[in-house]
């Protein structure tokens, strides 16, 4: 059985050295949390992870979800979990304690998923889509909804789904078929399939809430003209208890790369004429709702490529340490020098470092983001309110594709790095891989990301969301790159963080007369911004580390190289520090110049992919 | 019913212990630190016993401040509130763990005083019964099983061959093995409310123990390092070596 670990060091290191999470005590909305509280819920949601969700992710792959006469049938393992994952409670770790949450910022939501979708990704997808029907209830539903729904979801006894897909509406959500009746009691009689639905059917809860988007009678075709309904399988009693059944069943499950114990369901609303949806809000308000979600759920997406990438990371590091291959480079001739493990190998510490450096640029990237969120919700300077929610608009779709993107690469390279070992099912790491490939596609696919960040975020507030982030980015380029060790990576941030406004100009001079330009490069110019957020996370996490390092030199008396090469290799800490400087350095001088690339692609203003007949 | 019940941090069992280059103990930076899995059994007893006859569990800890932490973890699995004698372990032995651990005894009177059977960073796997010495109580080590039963309890131990079981009167002192229960984890809304539960740090002194140990530790060093096999061509040549090498026969 696979182990899951996670770097409880660099988890720690960003929450309390680098964002220092722990000054959000200061605001009224988080009062009730210091660092120790942090410290106990990262410990127990870390032990439920490996002790609880991680013996059943191989169990979940291995027998699979089945559709046997009209029920969907998940592993026992999985019931079990979900029966401690309940009496945990910890779906409400970030909902507000007014609805019987924790009130947990999302930065440690971001903590708990790491963990959780880390540990199994394909349990942690149902009960993460439980929060985000709580949030749209909590934000947009009648007291009576929160009443009837609220108290089942959040203590976990429902589960939640997300039904946006039909058969021609994928990407296009717009084209949406599912329709919306309003009945004489205030309800609406809901008719229509739904495909790809995450935790459709299954018998972990006792009922499922579904969030569908369907169009009511006179609505304009078209996404504007969706509304967003609460359909449960089993109607709530008055007493918000499990009541008739709701005329909800599904039609088949999906049999998939990965994910395997998850159930993917096609689901079948009102096929008797008897099914019943409360409204979310408005008529016709239904995609304005779904994108207030989205940047939570867009995010989590973006933190299961990160948490695979790095657990594969964890797997490749610990195979690399075991195995023995050949002897060491400088002895290569001579036969009978002893064989090393393949962590010495120079091409084998590549990789990993590769994995290593993304890895903790994804977590970077994400948990700030999140604290964002969180200081945007809890600080009372409207200007920083609108800075704050402003970033974490414009980096949802980073965190989401570069995030999967990225995350999903890290895993591609833990296989690699096992060899032989990396393509068997005996090793963890090819189940990450196939695990991971479906946070690119679903919350929106990668593509679709890639438009929303040109079309929409790059424009917002006539572009001084873009503007400003990239000037705080130029801010720290301009204090920081004379330093001794970093400087020269410091410069390279700033390099790249010009071609990517640079880009960015030309979208916008150009986009309005040829608007393929913007669209053919959009994927790239993403993946080059994705760089420049995370080498400067990475860079102001180096620089932290650096003093830190320099500090524990100096306290050691280590003035030469052999004596700080020696505390590094016994100080477990010295170590942790040094690799970050070290994560910052690789990631600046082997990914981040791709920017370089990518910029000249992009300005070439090549239609090839245009004028090609296929 | 009153059970007073021990949470002590250990090193966690999975992390690579390393040893400081002089010797003078492990090397404590960057490691990860757990409840004694054998304190969880007995607190998951603890807890379950207070749940089905009422009372109260009290955790107790000897440790540095750092100790509180996972004291809270026991606080967030059920017990009512916490005691921290504070010491650092290198000031602890075996001998002095149990006399401070029955002067807390004495201090809170409780009806049972359950320990895990022993603490897997040390291993020492004395505590337990050197308190029952110290107080004159009734002790049954290494419990698979405890059933309470007016005033008196019954407790299925584990030894060489089977199983036994003993009646004590209470109070007394009880340790746990792995095999009695299998320990719950906190629930979320518990661990919020464990930082509201009550923590008192007492010291040695206030409890009127002489902090003075039987036994000194003069230095740490790493088993040898396992050297290569060979291949013995006969059983002669086999119980040679066994004798004259390796010295067992």
């Amino acid at each position: 059985m696979a182990d899951y670990v996670a770097d409880l060091r660099d988890i720690r290191f960003v929450l309390f050295e680098f964002l220092k999470i722990q000054e959000l005590q200061k605001t009224g909305l988080f009062k009730d949390f210091g660092k120790d509280d942090y410290e106990s819920f990262l410990t127990e949601a870390y032990r439920f992870a490996r002790e609880v969700l991680a013996p059943i992710n191989e169990v979940g792959d291995r027998e699979g979800v089945r559709f046997e006469d009209g029920r969907v049938v998940i592993p026992a393992a999985f019931v079990e979990a979900y029966q401690r994952y309940r009496e945990g409670g910890w779906v409400g770790a970030v909902q507000s304690q007014e609805v019987g949450g924790i009130g947990l910022p999302w930065v440690m939501g971001q903590v708990i998923h790491e963990f959780f979708l880390g540990a199994c990704l394909s349990f942690s997808l149902t009960t993460g889509l439980s929060e985000g029907v709580i949030g749209l209830l909590t934000d947009f539903g009648t007291d009576e909804m929160k009443r009837l729904f609220v108290p089942k979801l959040i203590s976990a006894e429902w589960s939640g789904t997300m039904c946006l897909t039909e058969p021609q509406a994928g990407s296009d959500v717009g084209a949406s078929r599912c329709t919306a009746t309003r009945l004489p009691n205030g309800r609406y009689r809901i008719e229509g399939t739904k495909i790809f639905i995450t935790g459709g059917d299954h018998d972990m809860a006792d009922n499922v809430v579904h969030a569908v988007l369907a169009r009511t009678p006179d609505a304009p075709a078209g996404s504007k003209g969706l509304s967003l309904f609460i359909v449960p399988k089993y109607r709530p009693t008055d007493e918000g208890e499990k009541g008739e059944f709701n005329d909800v069943k599904a039609g088949r499950i999906e049999h998939k790369m990965g994910i395997k114990g998850s159930p993917t369901c096609v689901m079948n609303f009102g096929e008797d004429g008897g099914c019943e949806g409360w409204l979310l809000g408005n008529e016709m308000d239904g995609i304005k709702i779904m994108f207030h979600m989205m940047n939570e759920a867009r995010v989590m997406v973006g933190c299961q490529g990160m948490t695979l990438g790095a657990a594969a990371y964890q797997a490749a590091l610990a195979y690399a340490r075991e195995r023995l291959q050949g002897p060491h480079i400088t002895k290569m001739k001579d036969p009978k020098a002893p064989k090393v493990p393949i962590i010495e190998h120079p091409d084998v510490r590549r990789m990993l470092m590769w994995q290593k450096s993304v890895t903790e640029g994804l977590r970077a990237l994400l948990y700030a983001t999140a604290y964002y969120a969180d200081q945007a919700r809890a600080t009372d300077d409207p200007a920083l309110k609108d800075k704050y929610q402003g970033w974490l608009e414009l980096l949802t779709p980073i965190c989401k594709a570069y995030g999967s993107d990225m995350g999903y690469k890290a895993c591609d390279l833990a296989v690699q790095t096992l060899g032989g070992y990396g393509y068997v099912t005996e090793y963890p790491v090819e189940q990450y891989l196939r695990d991971a490939r479906i946070a690119a596609i679903y919350e929106g696919t990668n593509g679709i990301q890639a438009l929303d960040l040109v079309g929409r975020k790059l424009g917002l507030k006539g572009g001084s969301v873009f503007m400003g982030y990239l000037k705080e980015v130029q801010t720290f380029v301009g204090k920081m790159k004379g330093h001794p060790t970093l400087g020269k990576n410091v410069a390279r941030l700033g390099d790249a963080a010009n071609q990517v406004g640079q880009v960015a100009m030309k979208f916008a001079t150009v986009g309005s007369q040829d608007v393929v330009f913007p669209t053919l490069n959009a994927y790239p110019f993403l993946e080059s911004f994705g760089h420049v957020s995370a080498a400067f996370y990475l860079l102001q996490e180096a620089l932290l580390a650096d003093e830190q390092l320099q500090k524990m030199f100096k306290e050691a008396g280590a003035t030469s190289l052999t004596d700080r090469r020696k505390l590094i290799e016994d100080n477990p800490e010295a170590r942790f520090y040094h690799g970050k400087v070290q994560s910052a350095q690789f990631f600046c001088t082997y990914v981040l110049p791709e920017v370089k690339s990518k910029t000249e692609t992009i300005l070439s203003g090549d239609k090839s992919a245009m004028d090609v007949v296929f | 019913m009153k059970i007073l019940v021990t949470a002590k941090r250990v090193t966690d069992p999975d992390a690579k212990i390393r040893l400081k280059p002089d010797g003078s103990g492990i090397e404590t930076a960057g490691l990860e630190y757990k409840l004694n899995p054998f304190c969880e059994n007995a607190l998951e007893a603890a807890i379950s016993l207070v749940e089905a006859h009422g009372g109260e569990a009290v955790a107790v800890t000897l440790g540095d401040d750092a100790a509180v932490q996972n004291l809270r973890t026991a606080l967030a699995m059920g017990a009512a509130r916490g005691i921290q004698v504070k010491v650092t372990d290198a000031e602890l032995d075996s001998d002095l763990t149990a006399r401070i651990l029955a002067r807390v005894f004495e201090a809170e009177k409780p009806d049972l005083f359950l320990l895990g059977k022993q603490a897997v960073d040390g291993d020492s796997n004395q505590v337990g019964q050197l308190v029952a010495e110290v107080l004159g109580l009734p002790q049954a080590c290494f419990a698979s099983k405890i059933q309470v039963t007016d005033g008196k309890v019954l407790v299925t131990r584990e030894v060489d061959g089977g199983l036994e079981t003993l009646e004590l009167t209470l109070p007394a002192v009880i340790t746990a093995d792995l095999r009695l229960n299998q320990p719950r984890l906190p629930k979320l809304p518990d661990i919020l409310k464990a930082k509201r539960k009550e923590v008192k740090t007492l010291t040695p002194a206030d409890l009127g123990v002489e902090a003075t140990r039987k036994v000194e530790t003069v230095s740490y060093e790493a088993p040898p390092q396992r050297a290569g096999g060979v291949r013995v061509k006969t059983v002669q040549e086999l119980v040679e070596k066994l004798k004259n090498e390796a010295k067992v026969l």
